[in-house]
C-alpha cells in the first residue's frame, strides 16, 4: 500500500495520544488488561463518554503491539476496511496480508471470506500477541462488513484480540459470546465518571478548586457525562464565580450539549469562532486546506491552540499535519453554521473540494462536490475517477456516488452511466440497472447502419466510432446483466453485439465480454463455440493485464479442451499455470486449488491415479477454506471418481456426505448436479447394488425417451451402463447411439470416447464383432491424438481383451497407442501382497517364460503349446505384470535374477 | 391487496427525548416540529418512512440525546 493511493492512511492508522492531564481509571484499565484473554472487547457507549480516551490511556500502558484503525462514513465498503485492517497489522509484521491485499486489488468484486481465511492463516504464525482495534465502529452499516467482522471472531487466532469502540451495539452474536466468556463489555454504566473522579477531574486535573456541592451540581445535571462535564469546565475556566454560572446552568433545561457548547463559542474570539464553525464541515484539517478554505493564512497556530485548550480538536498524527474534531463538536458546529450562515456551507463545500482535489485526494473532493450538490463538478471527478481505477475496489463507495447524481449527468456522460448501470447489476439492482441502460440508449443516437463491419474503420470518423464503442459497451453492460440472471440467449445475444461493435484496443471490455459468452457456450453445450469464446478471453484478458480474468478464462477453457477431446492443448494450459504457482506469480489460495485440481483431473484421464488422486486431493484441501460451492462440488466429483478407479470405495463413499451438504445449503449449477450424481450411482455399481442403482433411476427421473442434453449428461451415460447391468442391452445400444450424436454434434470428445468405449463393449456381449470392432476403433481415432487413457482402462478386462483383438487382427490402428493402452491395463492386475512380492507364477506361465529365455517367437509358442495367439499374449501380460517388467528380455533377465529360471 | 406502504410507507411519528432541544433544531431533524414539556422533547413529524425513521434515530443518538419512546400515530 503506497500513500499516493490513500494519502490519509497514516492519519487512520495512528492510534491517537493519551492526554496529559487525565482522570486515572485504574479499575477500567485493569479490566481491559484482563479482557486480552477473551476474543472480544466492546466498548459500546454514547458519544462523549471517553471511550478513545481510555482505549488510547490503555495502549499507552500496555505492552503489547497494537493496530489502530479510526473508521469514518466513509469506509463503508468492505475493500477499504479490509485494506485499512491489513495496513494496520503491517505497522506491528509487515508484509502481512500480502497475499490478501494482492486479492483486494483485482478487479472482480474479490471472494472477502477467502481473504479473512488467508488473513487469518498468516496470523496463526506470528509468536506474539495482538491487538485490533476499530475506533467509531457505528460508522459501518453494511451487512457484508459485519458479516466479515463476524467471520473473523469466529476464526479468531488465540493470538489476535479485537477491540470495537462505537456507540452502537453492532449486529454480531454478542448473546453467544457473552454466554461463553469470550467478551469483555464496557458500557455507559461503566464509563461515567464517578463521583471521585468528577471531583479529580474539576479539582486536579482542570484545577477549577469547585466546591464539593458545585461539583454534585454538575454531576446530576450531566449525569456523569463526561463530555459534559468537559463542557462545563472549559466554561468554568476564567470566570471569577463559577457558583453563578453552574447554578445558571443547572437552572437551565435546554439540552446539555446545546446549551454549554453556546457557552464554549461565546468565550472564543470572533476570529476564532468563525473559523471553528467554517471549518467544520471538513473530515480532517490541515494548515494548508483550513488556509484555503477560510480564506486566510496561518491556521497552524489556530490549530494547535485548540488543540492545547482542549477543544474537541485531535491529532491524527505526531507531527500535527492532522487533526479532525470531536465527532459531536463537529455535529454541533455544523449545525450552527446552518443557521446562521446557510449560504456559506454549499461555497464552503466546494473550496474544499477544490483543495482536495489539486491536492489529490480524489474521493474526498467527490464527498464535498457530492455535499455541496456541485453536480456538474463531482460528475467530472467521478469521471476523471473511474478512468484512473476502472475496476479498482470500493464499488460500495462508487454506488452510492452515483446514486446521489442525477441521472441528467450520467447522460451527458455516458461513461459515468454505463459505469453506474454496471455496479447496480453487480449489486443486485437489476431493474434499476436496466432502466438506466434503456435510458442511456434512448439519449443516445446511433448511426443507422447497424453493421460495424461495412465501415471497418476506413469510412469511419472519430465520431462514428466512438458511438459503435459506445453501442458495443452498452451491449456488453446488457450480456453482463443477462448472466446475472442465467438468461443464455440474451448473453449470447448480446456478447456478439458487443464483440461486433467494441474495437480491438478495448481489451478489458472484450476480455468481459468473451468470458460471459464462453460461459454460455459452456451451458448450452455448444463445446467448439465455448472453447473459442474462452480463448479470446483469454488472450483479452491478458492484453488487458486484468489477472483475474486471466486466470478464471484459463481454467474454464482448460476443462472445456479436456471435454472436447482436445487433452495436450488443456495440459499445455495448465502446466502454464503450474508454473505461475511455483514462480509465485499466482498466490491466491483458492485459485492455487482451482489448478491444482484442474490437474488432478487432467492426470486421471492420462490414468497416472496416483498423482491424479494427490492433486486431486490438494485441490479440495485448499477449495474448502474458499465459498465457491460450484467448484467444490466440481473437484469433489472427481475426486470420487478418482478414488473408485483406485477401488478405494471406502474412500469415495467419505466424500458422498460432503458433496449431499453442498446440496443441502447451495445453489448447484447444473453441470456440477449431474457429475455428483453420476459419481455416486458410479459408487454404487462398484458394490454391485442393484437396488440402489434402480432407485438412483428412478430419482434423477431418467426415462428411456429422455432428450439427450448437456444438464444431465453424465447421469445419462450412467443410466445406459445400468441398463448394461440388467441386461437390457437394446435398449443400452438405443440410447448410447442418440448420445453419441448429440456429444459429437455438441464438441464433446471426452463423451464421445466414453459412449464409443461402452457401446463397443456392448456389441461385444451381444457377439457383434464387426460393430464392435468397429466402434472401439472409432474412440480409438478419437483418443489417440490425446492420449485419453482411462476412458478404456476403466472398462477392466473385457475391454484388453477387445483391444488385444484388435491387435492380433491388425486392424488399422494406432498400434502404439493401443500396446500403451494394454500395458496399462497389465498394471491393474498386479496383486501385491504385503512385502511387496508378487504373485507367484504359473505352471503355464512359467512354460511360457522358458520359451521366450530360449528365444522363441510369439507364433512357435502357440504352436508348442496349443494355444492361441490372444493366449499367449495373455500369459505375456501377466508375466510382466507379476515380474513388474515390460519387454521378453527384462522378464528373462529379472527371473534369472529371482532365480525362477536357471 | 395490501400495498406494502400501509407497513413500510410513510406515517406519522412523535419521538421523546430526555432533554430540552431548541426551536432552531428543527431543520436538524429534518423539518420535525419540535416541542418540550417538562425535561423532555417532543419531535412530531409526518409523513416519515421506515428509512426516514432510522436515519432520526441516528442523529439523536449521535447527539448523544437519551432516547425516551417513539410512537407511530396514525
Amino acid at each position: 500500500m503506497n500513500d499516493t493511493d490513500y494519502p490519509l492512511l497514516a492519519t487512520k492508522l495512528h492510534i491517537p495520544e493519551p492526554r496529559l492531564e487525565l482522570v486515572p481509571r485504574t479499575a477500567l484499565i485493569e479490566r481491559l488488561n484482563n479482557g486480552i484473554s477473551r476474543k472480544l472487547t466492546l466498548i459500546s457507549a454514547p458519544a462523549g463518554f471517553g471511550k478513545t480516551t481510555i482505549l488510547s490511556e490503555w495502549i499507552y500502558q500496555t505492552q503489547l503491539p497494537v493496530a489502530w484503525i479510526s473508521l469514518d462514513k466513509s469506509d463503508n465498503d468492505p475493500v477499504h476496511v479490509t485494506r485499512y485492517a491489513i495496513a494496520a497489522l503491517q505497522k506491528i509484521k509487515p508484509k502481512i496480508g500480502e497475499t490478501a491485499l494482492n486479492l483486494l486489488q483485482l478487479p472482480q468484486p474479490p471472494p472477502y471470506d477467502a481473504i479473512i481465511y488467508n488473513l487469518v492463516q498468516e496470523i496463526e504464525n506470528v509468536p506474539q500477541d495482538i491487538v485490533l482495534v476499530f475506533d467509531d465502529y457505528h460508522v459501518i452499516d453494511t451487512e457484508q462488513i459485519h458479516q466479515l467482522v463476524e467471520l473473523l471472531l469466529n476464526n479468531l487466532p488465540p493470538q489476535l484480540h479485537l477491540v470495537l469502540a462505537t456507540r452502537v451495539d453492532p449486529p454480531l452474536p454478542l448473546a453467544r459470546m457473552r454466554v461463553r466468556n469470550q467478551l469483555t463489555e464496557f458500557r455507559v454504566s461503566d464509563l461515567c465518571f464517578t463521583e471521585d473522579e468528577t471531583t479529580r477531574f474539576f479539582n486536579t486535573v482542570m484545577n477549577l478548586n469547585l466546591s464539593n456541592r458545585d461539583i454534585a451540581i454538575l454531576r446530576a445535571r450531566t449525569e456523569g457525562w463526561i463530555a459534559g462535564l468537559q463542557l462545563a469546565a472549559l466554561s468554568i475556566q476564567g470566570r471569577s464565580d463559577p457558583s453563578v454560572f453552574i447554578r445558571a446552568f443547572a437552572g437551565d433545561d435546554r439540552l446539555i450539549v446545546d446549551y454549554l457548547v453556546e457557552e464554549v463559542l461565546n468565550l472564543q474570539s470572533a476570529n476564532v469562532q468563525d473559523f471553528l464553525l467554517h471549518t467544520s464541515i471538513l473530515n480532517r484539517l490541515s494548515e494548508p486546506l483550513c488556509d484555503y478554505v477560510t480564506n486566510r493564512q496561518g491556521s497552524q497556530k489556530i490549530l494547535e491552540d485548540l488543540e492545547k485548550a482542549n477543544l474537541f480538536l485531535v491529532p491524527l498524527d505526531n507531527k500535527r499535519n492532522w487533526y479532525r474534531y470531536h465527532h459531536l463538536f463537529a455535529d454541533l458546529l455544523r449545525q450552527r453554521l446552518k443557521q446562521k450562515e446557510q449560504d456559506m456551507v454549499s461555497r464552503l463545500h466546494i473550496k474544499a473540494s477544490e483543495w482536495l482535489e489539486s491536492n489529490d485526494f480524489k474521493e474526498e473532493a467527490i464527498e464535498h462536490a457530492l455535499a455541496a450538490n456541485e453536480f456538474e463538478r463531482a460528475a467530472h471527478l467521478i469521471e476523471e475517477y473511474i478512468s484512473a481505477k476502472w475496476y479498482g475496489g470500493g464499488q460500495v463507495t462508487l454506488l452510492k456516488w452515483l446514486d446521489e447524481l442525477p441521472n441528467e449527468y450520467k447522460m451527458k456522460k455516458p461513461n459515468l452511466g454505463l459505469c453506474h448501470a454496471r455496479v447496480l447489476s453487480q449489486s443486485g439492482r437489476q431493474e434499476a440497472a436496466e432502466k438506466l441502460i434503456d435510458h442511456l440508449e434512448r439519449t443516445h443516437v446511433f448511426i443507422s447502419t447497424g453493421n460495424p463491419s461495412i465501415t471497418n474503420g476506413q469510412n469511419e470518423t472519430p465520431e462514428t466510432s466512438a458511438m459503435i464503442a459506445f453501442q458495443g459497451r452498452i451491449a456488453a453492460i446488457r450480456a453482463y446483466m443477462a448472466t446475472r440472471k442465467g438468461d443464455l440467449p440474451s448473453i449470447s445475444k448480446y456478447s456478439q453485439q458487443a464483440l461486433d461493435y467494441l474495437s480491438e484496443e478495448d481489451s478489458t471490455w472484450r476480455s468481459i465480454i468473451a468470458t460471459s459468452s464462453g460461459i454460455a457456450y459452456d451451458l448450452k453445450g455448444d463445446g467448439r463455440a465455448a472453447i473459442d469464446a474462452h480463448l479470446e478471453a483469454v488472450e483479452a484478458a491478458r492484453k488487458a493485464g486484468n489477472v483475474y480474468l486471466y486466470l478464471i478464462n484459463r481454467l474454464w477453457v482448460t476443462i472445456a479442451l479436456k471435454n472436447a477431446g482436445r487433452l495436450p492443448e488443456a495440459m499445455t494450459i495448465c502446466r502454464q499455470l503450474l508454473n505461475e504457482i511455483n514462480d509465485k506469480i499466482l498466490t491466491f489460495n483458492v485459485a492455487i486449488g482451482h489448478v491444482w485440481g484442474t490437474w488432478g483431473e487432467l492426470l486421471y484421464e492420462l490414468n497416472e491415479l496416483d498423482e491424479a488422486h494427490r492433486y486431486a486431493k490438494k485441490g479440495v484441501e485448499l477449495l474448502e477454506q474458499g465459498h465457491d460451492v460450484s467448484h467444490l462440488g466440481h473437484r469433489y466429483s472427481c475426486l470420487a471418481k478418482i478414488l473408485c478407479s483406485k477401488k478405494d470405495l471406502a474412500g469415495a463413499e467419505e466424500i458422498v456426505p460432503k458433496m449431499d451438504g453442498l446440496l443441502r445449503t447451495s445453489v448447484i449449477p447444473p453441470w456440477v448436479l449431474t457429475q455428483i450424481k453420476a459419481v455416486k450411482a458410479r459408487i454404487y455399481m462398484m458394490k454391485g447394488n442393484i437396488d440402489a442403482l434402480v432407485k438412483w433411476v428412478k430419482e434423477c427421473g431418467l426415462k428411456l425417451d429422455d432428450e439427450c442434453t448437456w444438464k444431465h449428461d453424465a447421469e445419462q451415460i450412467m443410466f445406459a451402463r445400468i441398463l448394461i447391468a440388467q441386461s437390457r442391452l437394446d435398449e443400452a445400444l438405443e440410447l448410447l447411439d442418440r448420445l453419441i450424436v448429440e456429444n459429437e454434434r455438441a464438441g464433446r470428445g471426452l463423451y464421445q470416447i466414453e459412449t464409443l468405449v461402452i457401446q463397443a463393449l456392448v456389441f461385444k456381449k451381444l457377439k457383434k464383432e464387426t460393430k464392435s470392432i468397429a466402434t472401439v476403433k472409432k474412440a480409438l481415432s478419437l483418443a489417440e491424438p490425446g492420449g485419453y487413457t482411462r476412458v478404456f482402462v476403466d472398462e477392466g478386462p473385457p475391454m484388453a481383451e477387445l483391444l488385444e483383438k484388435i491387435l492380433d487382427a491388425k486392424e488399422d490402428v494406432p498400434r502404439a497407442f493401443v500396446k500403451k493402452l494394454l500395458s496399462a491395463f497389465k498394471l491393474r492386475r498386479i496383486v501385491k501382497q504385503h512385502d511387496g512380492l508378487l504373485e507367484p507364477l504359473s505352471e503355464r506361465e512359467l512354460e511360457v517364460l522358458r520359451f521366450i529365455a530360449a528365444g522363441l517367437p510369439n507364433k512357435k509358442i502357440t504352436e508348442q503349446l496349443f494355444i492361441s495367439m490372444s493366449t499367449v499374449k495373455t500369459h505375456l501380460r501377466n508375466i510382466y505384470g507379476k515380474l513388474d517388467v515390460h519387454s521378453r528380455t527384462e522378464a528373462v533377465a529379472k527371473a534369472k535374477d529371482l532365480g525362477i529360471l536357471n | 391487496m395490501v400495498t406494502p406502504m400501509v407497513s413500510y410507507g410513510p406515517a406519522d411519528y412523535q419521538i421523546i427525548v430526555k432533554g430540552k432541544l431548541g426551536d432552531q433544531w428543527s431543520d436538524w431533524f429534518t423539518g420535525m416540529t419540535i416541542a418540550s414539556d417538562g425535561d423532555v422533547t417532543i419531535l412530531t413529524g409526518t409523513h416519515i418512512d421506515q428509512s426516514a425513521l432510522h436515519g432520526l434515530l441516528v442523529r439523536i443518538r449521535d447527539l448523544g440525546l437519551p432516547l425516551i419512546s417513539v410512537e407511530r400515530i396514525s
